[in-house]
């Protein structure tokens, strides 16, 4: 389902043909793919694309009991508990946008309410986010298109390496990287380019038929 | 080709009849003209000069380094190499373009072994090098070697299908 970093590598090292790693490091096509995978994030981030959401489980009991194990462990650098209503949980390093919030118990849609306002102790339909941390009176799911993470120097020696995109934007990548690597185009240019690429492939590549609920509805 | 018997042939060509070069100084023109062809393959991006080698943080660059294959995330300073970051591991697969190694000796065996073209080119070279320390026209063998050098760099373009632009 998603692209392999080493046929990855190898596919920019033919379209380069720089099979015998004459003209380019492994670093060169690391920075220069990380680079392709930073305009993607940034071109997909404001779009209507569902293959990269993510839902990421938030439970006070769970998480407070991890706390606390790692107190246990690490009595020189505690860490605070968690206290959903009143400090809020961080959001997910990789998000770019939130979807959705629901209740755990019963998939109910939390309501988002003004960052200024507390969170009502006892109604359990609220959530706010303020700060890079999400508030809620309840456990809950946040559904959130997170963007695509950029590869490290030790997936390139890791055979089961992936880059989380679809396998129908290996050859985006491939002829983007290999356009990074060669050219001295521009940002501008660059970014244009992804969005021409990427618009083709976008539109297609919902994994559902649910339509995008329009924020306001009667 | 044997190292003897390139500085029979620089002997032969500078009718080295007095014995004015001493087998130690045609050793060091034969080193110059190594490294010049060494130098223009390197700049060809011939691959057989590619050498590869597990580079640590704080190691010297190999003594035969001429260039790095593509970018790598060191720092080089004073020869001695520092990784730009602690997220590389132990060592880094580090390719480079070397230089060979010295001629020391007259039973050494001359570098390029199996490309007797590029062999000639040096063994050219160096008769240049000799003949121009004296009252010689070197204008003539100047145009023959770079002939010669014209010749290697068109097969070596042929050799190199990884070779870009």
């Amino acid at each position: 389902m998603a692209i392999n970093v080493k046929e990855l590598i190898y596919k920019i090292r033919y379209k380069a043909k720089d099979f015998n790693e004459l003209l380019y490091s492994d670093f060169d096509i690391l920075e220069a793919v990380n680079e392709c995978i930073r305009y993607v994030n940034q071109d997909k981030a404001l779009k209507n694309s569902d293959f990269l959401e993510k839902v990421q489980a938030y439970r006070q009991e769970e998480m407070n009991a991890e706390v606390a194990e790692y107190n246990q462990n690490n009595p020189e650098t505690p860490r605070d508990f968690y206290d959903f209503p009143t400090t809020g949980v961080e959001l997910p390093d990789d998000m770019i946008t939130m979807v959705d919030v629901i209740r755990a118990k019963d998939g109910y849609h939390l309501h988002p309410i003004p960052a200024v306002e507390q969170i009502d102790p006892h109604y359990q339909g609220q959530y706010k986010v303020v700060n890079g941390r999400i508030y809620a009176n309840t456990d809950f799911d946040l559904l959130y298109r997170a963007e695509i993470a950029q590869i490290k120097f030790a997936d390139l020696s890791d055979s089961n390496a992936i880059v989380e995109l679809p396998i129908a934007f290996s050859d985006l990548l491939v002829k983007i990287t290999v356009m990074i690597l060669t050219n001295t185009a521009n940002t501008d240019v660059m970014a244009q380019e992804i969005s021409r690429v990427a618009n083709n492939l976008i539109p297609n590549r919902r994994y559902n038929n649910i339509k995008a609920r329009m924020p306001f509805k009667v | 080709m044997n190292v003897s018997q390139a500085i029979s042939r620089i002997k032969a060509a500078t009718h080295d009849i007095s014995d004015e070069y001493s087998n130690d100084r045609c050793i060091e023109f034969l080193n110059t003209a190594i490294q010049q062809i060494a130098g223009l393959l390197c700049a060809a991006k011939w691959p057989p000069m590619v050498q590869e080698m597990q580079l640590h943080d704080g190691d010297d660059l190999p003594a035969n380094y001429m260039h790095s294959c593509g970018t790598f995330p060191i720092r080089v300073t004073d020869g001695s190499v520092t990784f730009l970051s602690s997220g590389y591991g132990e060592a880094i697969r580090f390719r480079y373009y070397a230089s060979p190694d010295f001629i020391e000796l007259v039973s050494d065996t001359m570098p390029f072994e199996g490309y007797e073209q590029i062999q000639e080119v040096i063994v050219k070279t160096a008769i240049i090098l000799a003949l121009n320390e004296n009252e010689y026209d070197i204008a003539q063998d100047t145009a023959i070697r770079q002939e010669l050098l014209q010749a290697v760099a068109s097969g070596m373009s042929g050799n190199n299908i990884s070779q870009q632009g």
